[in-house]
């Protein structure tokens, strides 16, 4: 393999971020969300969630313009 | 944890085609070398080792072109391109692996080197499997370097605090930031033309009361028809007539209103491109039928064709159809003319001409298909083209359109009118060429009788149709680029009439009356855009204060163990490593504080101060090495290597380095191969640990083609002992000479660590051996006499044994062998009898 070397594997500092935060509130919930997950799948699994809040405001919106 | 049980290095930097190879049976290594002799290169050998590169280039070079081909010896022969550090690498199993990066290519002016690592002969990314864990960038692996240890305080602030979090690897929250940055991003707040009518229609001072209210609440269906309807009211009211009481009324009264307020304005509308009907071409099947009747055409016989009826009628005639014998003919009479033979000949011949009419009958429509192709792309690109320009120059004077017109109009879009106008021309040239491929193609099909359809009437109509789908395609394209220009200009010109009309406002409404569920939705996904947004906002806040306490923990540990490191090198002093604190959330910037006590041993109220500020160049140092032994330590780094960690200036906190640094450092079972340029520190570190098995060289570089040779030699006095013993019992003057020199030497270093010995037992632990670097035995000797009390005939075995070997120094009788014989004997029962087990173990190979 004509390389250097592979990135360090990141270190677990996601867990005390959660701890640090209320539980129920989005911003535990966004990192809950990345705790244990690939980096590389961060921003899709980040993308998807912003996705699911849109919808759920938007359905909401519409449920009450009915 | 990984420890190393060698290294080897060839063709790296400074080591010439000879692999050095350096064996590290015990805790410690100790090289010394003058300056210049490869002890950097031999570091950074270790560095590339582990890590693929040397981070020289990264913190000295100011281009990285300063770097191109830095790694192979510049002396070595173009031929031996072999550059490979190698190194037996003991996991934390216990288990022996041999490792090997080969430099596959050097550092080029723009680009990095590669090179190739294998673990037992197997191709690996890193050496993590081993149990080797490297930090992360910039200083990822566990090597000190002058360069290295002041990066720490050299860097700009930012990467300092870089150092610091990638002491502490906190990238992962770095990069949680920034995912969650990025999300919010790429939260964007919806558009669509109905939105921007209602933000225009909510700027209008008429109008705001009516649609402001859009901009609050639940977007409902009637709260969007009451606004709508209410601003309709409003923009009528100004008018003559009555507004109407129903809301469809007002739209219409509205359309109604702009019409005649617009009416003789610029025909924007020409300007406008219409749809394209896509050219499908013509179908293989109508060119098949073609080509199939023009084929039988030129085979067909035609007088039998034209006898066609005739024969029909003569074969239903019974005793014809029927004959099985020759009859006469019915039509002329001549007697016997039909035959069976010639029957059965009138039934083909009918047959075949059955399918001529079958083909004709295909060929007819098929035809008109070609003709009407070439209509259809004429009729569709004209009606795709802007009107402008079917106008001829009476037209557009009489519509008022020119193209100075559309300028005016522009206004300060004028810029605009540029790529418009130049699509122009090619738009009309391909429209020629559509109409002039059409006119081909219907020219070749009106000249077409179709019973005496030709192949070659059939090429050419094939090749005329090849040609006008090919002019369409032209067309399609130059139509697609007028649109792209066209976008901006008729927006602008639309709003410019609408502005000279004064129908602006009640345009807009009506666009909001014709997208009522549009709007609506568009007004439901703003809605929940900005109610996402504001939660994301918040969320982030939140995730920043976190972080920031997660720091201020972080950074709090971090600091104490560097000042733990800081405090082994610099007990008691009145300026000090205070710790580590984040300036602001920490994102960009640390702050490394320096504590300052009014007391000389560093006691008392103390005042905080930036390190960078108030430190001295020692005292920067010292934080360098601090910070490099924290992260070693934090990052379980099996070995450490050190190349002249305490500066030859610092020489007040050599001792404490050799005696508590390194001391700690043994003690975490941390591998240690010290490089220093010192000879005193690297004799003085031999005697501190002469209990432990060490590992001790000496580094040269006398030809650089060949590179630095490392050789393994010991300081102590066993190696002393060892190398006077191959003289034992010659009888050779010069041998004996020789002898006498070595057993002196041993003699002075038996004398110095007998002294140093009680010094420290008395409690003095700072005495080193350096301290009587000059002393001659003449000199040690009344210092030694009073410690040789075990035995009381001690003091004279020693008093003759300095008798003995001082000829030997000088141009005297040499002693005999038997003398040095006897000599050498005592002095291994003094190294016995008085400094033991200290010495017992021997310390080199």
């Amino acid at each position: 393999m004509a390389a250097t070397h592979d990135p360090v594997p990141l270190p677990d500092n996601l867990a005390a971020l959660a701890a640090q935060l209320a539980p129920g509130a989005l911003a535990h919930d966004l990192v809950s969300l990345l705790v244990d997950r690939d980096p590389d799948e961060w921003n899709d699994a980040l993308a998807t969630r912003v996705r699911a809040l849109l919808d759920a405001e938007a359905a909401g919106l519409r449920d009450g313009s009915a | 944890m990984a420890r190393l049980n060698w290294i080897e290095v060839r063709g790296f930097r400074a080591f010439g085609p000879g692999p050095q190879r350096v064996c590290l049976t015990g805790p410690m290594a100790l090289v010394w070398g003058p300056n210049s002799q490869g002890k950097t290169s031999f570091a950074e050998a270790i560095e590339f080792l582990l890590t693929g590169k040397t981070v020289r280039r990264e913190f000295l070079s100011s281009a990285t072109r300063e770097f191109a081909d830095s790694l192979r010896n510049a002396h070595l022969p173009d031929s031996d391109r072999r550059v490979e550090v190698s190194a037996e690498i003991v996991d934390a199993a216990g288990v022996a692996h041999a490792v090997r990066r080969v430099l596959d290519a050097d550092y080029s002016p723009s680009s990095a080197c590669s090179s190739t690592l294998r673990i037992d002969g197997a191709v690996a990314s890193d050496l993590s499997s081993l149990g080797v864990r490297l930090s992360l960038p910039p200083l990822e692996a566990p090597v000190l370097m002058q360069h290295t240890m002041r990066y720490v305080l050299s860097a700009k602030p930012q990467d300092r605090t870089d150092y610091f979090k990638a002491l502490l690897e906190l990238a992962d929250l770095e990069a949680v930031r920034g995912a969650i940055d990025r999300a919010r991003s790429s939260l964007r707040a919806p558009t669509s033309p109905a939105l921007e009518a209602l933000a225009r229609c909510q700027g209008q001072a008429v109008l705001t009361s009516a649609f402001q209210p859009l901009g609050a609440g639940a977007p409902t269906q009637r709260r969007v028809l009451d606004s709508i309807s209410d601003g309709l009211e409003r923009l009528l009211s100004a008018g003559p007539d009555p507004v109407p009481s129903s809301h469809e009324d007002r739209v219409a009264v509205a359309r109604r209103l702009i019409e005649e307020r617009e009416r003789g304005a610029f025909p924007v509308d020409a300007l406008r491109a219409g749809t394209l009907v896509a050219a499908t071409g013509i179908d293989a099947a109508i060119w098949q039928a073609l080509d199939h009747f023009a084929t039988l055409v030129a085979g067909v016989d035609q007088e039998a064709s034209r006898l066609a009826e005739l024969f029909t009628a003569v074969l239903r005639i019974p005793t014809v159809g029927a004959a099985s014998g020759p009859v006469d003919c019915p039509v002329c009479q001549t007697p016997n003319a039909l035959h069976p033979a010639r029957i059965a000949e009138l039934r083909q011949h009918l047959e075949e001409s059955a399918a001529f009419r079958t083909a004709r009958a295909e060929a007819l429509p098929a035809l008109r298909r070609v003709t009407e192709f070439a209509d259809d792309a004429q009729r569709n690109v004209f009606g795709s083209c802007p009107a402008f320009l079917g106008w001829d120059d009476p037209e557009r004077a009489r519509r008022g359109f020119s193209e100075e017109a559309v300028i005016e109009m522009l206004g300060s879009a004028s810029a605009f009118a540029r790529p418009w106008s130049e699509r122009i021309a090619p738009l009309r040239d391909s429209l020629a060429g559509v109409a002039a491929s059409a006119a081909g193609l219907r020219q070749i099909t009106g000249g077409i009788n179709v019973d005496a359809l030709r192949a070659e009437q059939v090429g050419a109509a094939r090749v005329a149709a090849a040609a006008l789908v090919g002019a369409l395609s032209a067309f399609a394209s130059t139509l697609t680029a007028y649109r792209g220009a066209q976008g901006p200009v008729v927006a602008t010109l639309e709003a410019e009439v609408a502005r000279r009309s004064q129908t602006t406002a009640l345009r807009d409404v009506v666009l909001l009356a014709d997208q009522v569920a549009p709007l609506l939705e568009s007004l439901v996904l703003a809605r929940a855009h900005d109610q996402v947004a504001s939660k994301l906002d918040r969320a982030v806040r939140e995730i920043d204060a976190a972080t920031g306490r997660v720091l201020d923990a972080k950074f709090d540990a971090l600091g104490d163990e560097v000042g733990r490191w800081w405090s082994l090198l610099r007990p008691e002093e009145p300026t000090s490593f205070a710790g580590i604190q984040r300036a602001g959330t920490g994102r960009r910037y640390i702050d490394l504080k320096a504590k300052l006590s009014p007391e000389a041993d560093g006691s008392g109220a103390h005042a905080l101060r930036d390190v960078v500020a108030v430190f001295s160049d020692s005292q920067l140092n010292c934080l360098g090495l601090a910070a490099f032994l924290a992260r070693t330590v934090r990052a379980g780094a099996g070995f450490v290597v050190l190349d002249d960690p305490v500066p030859a200036s610092d020489d007040e906190h050599r001792a404490f380095f050799l005696e508590r640094v390194l001391g700690e450092l043994l003690a975490s079972s941390c591998q240690v191969i010290l490089l220093t340029h010192e000879q005193r520190t690297w004799k003085d570190a031999q005697l501190r640990y002469q209990h432990l098995p060490l590992n001790v060289f000496q580094i040269a570089l006398d030809d650089p083609r060949l590179g630095p040779i490392i050789e393994e030699t010991a300081d102590t006095l066993d190696a002393a002992l060892n190398r006077a013993r191959p003289y034992i019992g010659r009888n050779h003057p010069d041998v004996r000479k020789t002898a006498a020199e070595r057993r002196r030497d041993a003699t002075e270093r038996l004398c110095k660590l007998l002294i140093l010995q009680d010094l420290h037992a008395s409690g003095n632990r700072s005495a080193n051996l350096s301290d009587y670097d000059g002393k001659n035995l003449g000199q040690l000797f009344p210092l030694v006499e009073p410690l040789l009390t075990r035995d009381p005939s001690d003091s004279g075995k020693l008093r003759v044994i300095a008798a003995q070997l001082n000829p030997g120094n000088h141009d005297d009788t040499t002693p005999s062998a038997a003398d040095l014989k006897v000599s050498y004997g005592n002095l291994k029962a003094f190294r016995r009898d008085y400094l033991g087990a200290a010495t017992a173990a021997p310390a080199s190979a």
